[in-house]
């Protein structure tokens, strides 16, 4: 008898429990941000809405668009839900894309809804779309599978493993925002008729877009922050060039501030590859004269780019953080000789390459 | 520097109980202030501390009803989710003492290996920025406070339900492994503080509200069962909470049996203190919001580091005074 009562207890607060069901809901997979057009708005949300099918072959995937103009986000989505005839559901939104007019001006408005819902995945993607988010969100790609799955398999190192392709988390950028020495830096998707390219990317300072980096700084940065496994890279050799094919890459780097000399970064990447194609005859015996000019011109470039970085202020190696975890004292003393120290900091650009062989022939 | 501290205050606290408590075998502390206490401090005694032990219980199930709420399903209240911890939580606390002892012993037996998978996900994540970590080390000499020695010497704080578990230790004068849990209690506090701090930045981990939640969602695991390790944490989060919670108030039951020894065997007794333990919790859950929650959690912190302190003491009196 007891036990019947607690069983009818238990029973009751099924039915008390508010979940809708499958069918009834809109999966977001993709959040766009614009910039609004109109002038009395400030924001335009595009949400990508998986159609569901009966079927997941190549290409079958279906999707829904749908855009609103509104002066919050919050206000945008309202406003949405009021056209569409299912419950949205974001938890399975994945990547949350911002037109690239819309970061040029202050950003924190604008992740604060993302960061603030407690349902948005901290584990999606950030990138920034050009010419817009919308742009981006309605490109159809014809192999797709899952509606928005091939724009999150290039990021992450499931799908692709590109050099060119720089992958941020949306918990990764609002920590980068607010962190003393560490700046953020996301990627920038083009759309073009039929796909996507992925091989340029934006730095921030704390508050907008300040530095767009072009494709061969993108992959220098990559090389630098250890982002990647594989690379492929060029390097001119006797009027010519020759092309490695990296498979190995480690790297890290250090901040010193001596106190009788200017301070420094030492900067160490490893890296084991084959060379993949040439312009000129190659000699298998001659593979450390080939280590040697990978490693002089590659040093070179990326110290020119950590030069680039340092005159506009941007920090997005994380050399400030670095300082400051070595160095004892109080947060704002140590930010501000670090602030003074950045730029008159040398970089020091240390490059091991370990050439394996020139390939499958001679 | 708090941290630090309170591994050796945590670690002292707790060996000097567990070794005045095994001065008496097979004995709660119930018994042994009947013995050798008067009446009038006994009761107060009691009195204060069934409360301390019935609030920690209350806390865990009140946050973890909103927890549930805003991550699992948020279109159910929380007071239904309040209600069915209650249940399950009252349901366990008023079972034989042994009985619960060995529900908590399946339950770290499931949950610790999925514990060390999360933890080792997180250490070797790539978004795991080490030099943050060390910028926080680099503060150690900050002047610590009382809330985070309070806060730091909770991970210790386990030992004290020894008040009602002596009674099942057996007769041995020493414990076995007392040494490894200050080793294990200095790794937790180190990872738990540690890997927040290396996933969301040293300025930003203070913007989170439940920073480990935060921490676990930020992890994403491709090829795991579930790709979001935030699913799996909150189970594991949930159970050890709860577990935690119905130790709690199973001793504050133990206490209150003691306390009215004449209808202690009344087979409605303890149905009737858990029901109002219950209906308390269930008010006050109704009462809470999330910040006058995280006050009283830090309130009552800082309450506890200061009765445990006055319970060492006086077990460690009493221990002195039955070898005179």
């Amino acid at each position: 008898m007891k036990k019947l009562v607690i069983i009818l207890i238990l029973i009751c607060l099924c039915s008390a429990c508010g979940f809708k069901d499958i069918d009834r809901r809109f999966f977001v997979v993709a959040i766009g941000i614009d910039k609004s057009e109109k002038k009395d708005t400030k924001y335009r949300l595009t949400l990508k809405l998986a159609v569901p099918g009966n079927n997941i072959d190549m290409g079958t995937a279906k999707f829904e668009l749908v855009t609103q103009d509104g002066n919050s986000i919050t206000d945008c989505v309202r406003l949405l839900k009021s056209k569409v005839d299912k419950e949205l559901d974001f938890g399975h939104s994945k990547i949350a894309i911002f037109g690239q007019s819309l970061l040029k001006e202050n950003i924190s408005e604008t992740t604060d809804w993302l960061n603030r819902r407690r349902d948005i995945q901290l584990v999606s993607w950030l990138a920034a779309g050009s010419p817009s988010a919308e742009a981006v969100l309605g490109t159809e790609v014809a192999h797709e599978r899952l509606p928005g799955n091939a724009l999150l398999l290039s990021f992450g190192k499931t799908g692709v493993e590109s050099g060119y392709i720089i992958s941020e988390y949306l918990f990764d950028f609002y920590r980068k925002k607010k962190e003393l020495g560490l700046d953020p830096i996301i990627p920038i998707i083009q759309a073009s008729n039929k796909h996507y390219t992925i091989n340029t990317s934006l730095v921030f300072d704390k508050e907008r877009s300040k530095l767009a980096l072009n494709m061969d700084e993108t992959r220098l940065f990559n090389i630098m922050k250890g982002n990647l496994n594989k690379v492929e890279i060029a390097t001119p050799y006797h009027d010519s060039k020759f092309f490695i094919s990296v498979d190995n890459l480690r790297s890290k780097y250090r901040v010193y501030a001596p106190s009788n000399q200017r301070p420094y970064a030492n900067i160490d990447i490893r890296m084991r590859g084959v060379i993949e194609e040439t312009f000129t005859h190659l000699d298998a015996n001659e593979l450390a004269a080939y280590e040697n000019a990978v490693e002089k011109t590659h040093s070179e470039a990326m110290s020119k780019l950590l030069v680039k970085f340092q005159k506009e202020n941007l920090d997005p190696m994380g050399f400030g953080l670095n300082y400051r975890a070595h160095h004892f004292g109080k947060v704002e003393e140590e930010w501000h000789t670090w602030q003074a120290l950045y730029p008159e900091l040398e970089f020091h650009v240390n490059i091991q390459m370990k050439l394996e062989g020139i390939g499958v022939i001679k | 520097m708090a941290m630090l501290l309170s591994i050796p205050i945590g670690s002292t606290l707790l060996i000097v109980f567990v070794n005045s408590i095994r001065k008496f075998p097979g004995l709660g502390l119930p018994e042994i202030l009947k013995n050798h206490t008067p009446n009038w401090i006994r009761i107060p005694f009691m009195i204060y501390f069934l409360s301390i032990w019935f609030v920690a219980g209350m806390i865990t199930v009140i946050s973890f009803s909103e927890i549930t709420k805003k991550y699992i399903n948020p279109d159910i209240s929380s007071m239904v989710i309040a209600f069915a911890f209650i249940c399950i939580i009252g349901l366990i606390a008023r079972l034989r003492s042994d009985t619960i002892l060995y529900s908590m012993e399946i339950l770290i037996i499931m949950n610790v290996p999925f514990v060390l998978w999360v933890l080792y996900k997180a250490v070797t994540n790539n978004s795991m920025n080490y030099d943050a970590c060390m910028e926080i080390v680099s503060h150690i000499w900050n002047v610590p406070t009382w809330d985070t020695f309070a806060a730091g010497t909770y991970i210790f704080t386990g030992y004290t339900n020894l008040v009602i578990f002596n009674r099942l230790m057996g007769t041995a004068k020493k414990m076995p492994f007392l040494w490894t849990i200050p080793i294990v209690g200095s790794c937790v506090l180190a990872t738990s503080f540690l890997i927040p701090v290396g996933f969301h930045g040293t300025m930003n981990v203070n913007a989170y509200i439940y920073p480990w939640i935060s921490t676990s969602d930020s992890m994403r695991v491709e090829f795991g069962l579930v790709e979001r390790v935030l699913f799996i944490f909150m189970y594991l989060y949930t159970n050890i909470s709860l577990a935690g919670s119905f130790i709690h108030w199973h001793v504050c039951l133990e206490f209150v049996k003691e306390l009215m020894p004449r209808i202690k065997d009344k087979s409605y007794f303890s149905w009737i203190v858990i029901g109002v333990m219950g209906l308390t919790t269930y008010l006050f859950s109704y009462l809470f919001n999330d910040q006058t929650l995280y006050q009283t959690g830090v309130y009552f912190l800082n309450i506890r580091f200061a009765s445990e302190i006055a319970l060492v003491v006086t077990m460690f009196m009493l221990a002195r005074r039955k070898k005179q």
